[in-house]
């Protein structure tokens, strides 16, 4: 600095600043803590839970045995009424026109 | 930011941004305020050391507080009084002499007042404090030119009224 004056720096330095007071560090011990996180760090440690949280249920679901088809395995069953049936002996086919029954 | 190196920072600036915070607003108990909402700024939103270093983002943040103060009280210096004749002579004299410093400081308009307390009391390069403020070298050296000359004014003045 071209204009550096000794003179004035020593006036200027005869005002001091009083000492900072006790209050000041106790009210910013108690901020900090009961400050609440950053934004980005609750965020990079709710990211990292997410993220931890659905690598685990893709392990749980890589890990399961395919689901089995179901395979439709109901016994379909036919019941005949065959009681008192006799077979014609000597049967044979006739053809008959509809609307002729005879 | 962990508690532990926010408490390193608190302990190694908080004097110094107090100093800076009580020169420019001439009151203690605003600047502890000032200082308290700076390192809770600091603690809450962390800072981007690639931007700019942490000395000089403590400064340019209280700064900013400083301002944002003045803008919300409609002044630039508190009106706190400083006794000046009370106790022995000497003790009496010397703060007569620090009331009129403290006194010719404050009335600096704010530009000139913060250039001459973070060079003169805090001892920052004229770099450090031209990122603080926002301006360039040449604007700071300018500021505290005027802020000298207007000191030099005023306090021959008031050695020559006593």
């Amino acid at each position: 600095m071209t204009d550096h004056d000794e003179e004035l720096q020593k006036l200027l330095r005869r005002w001091d600043a009083p000492p900072v007071s006790s209050n000041l560090d106790a009210r910013i011990s108690q901020a900090v803590s009961r400050a609440p996180r950053s934004r980005w760090r609750s965020f990079t440690i709710a990211a990292g839970v997410f993220l931890a949280l659905a690598g685990l249920a893709a392990m749980h679901l890589g890990s399961r045995p395919p689901r089995r088809t179901q395979v439709e395995t109901r016994v379909i069953e036919t019941r005949v009424d065959a009681t008192g049936f006799r077979p014609v002996p000597n049967g044979s086919i006739t053809v008959v026109e509809k609307g002729n029954n005879q | 930011m962990t508690e532990a190196a926010f408490r390193t920072i608190y302990s190694e600036y908080r004097d110094p941004l107090f100093r800076f915070g009580y020169r420019l607003t001439g009151s203690a108990e605003v600047a502890e305020d000032l200082v308290h909402d700076c390192f809770i700024g600091l603690f809450r939103g962390g800072f981007d050391e690639h931007r700019a270093s942490l000395k000089t983002y403590l400064y340019g943040a209280m700064r900013n507080l400083c301002r944002k103060h003045f803008r919300d009280t409609g002044r630039e210096v508190e009106e706190t009084d400083v006794p000046v004749n009370s106790g022995p002579l000497d003790a009496a004299i010397a703060r007569e002499t620090a009331a009129a410093v403290r006194s010719a400081v404050q009335s600096l308009p704010l530009l000139q007042r913060e250039a001459l307390v973070l060079f003169e009391y805090e001892e920052l390069s004229l770099d450090e404090i031209s990122r603080i403020v926002d301006a360039d070298v040449g604007a700071v050296k300018s500021r505290l030119s005027r802020a000298r000359e207007t000191l030099r004014k005023s306090l021959a003045m008031k050695e020559a009224a006593r």
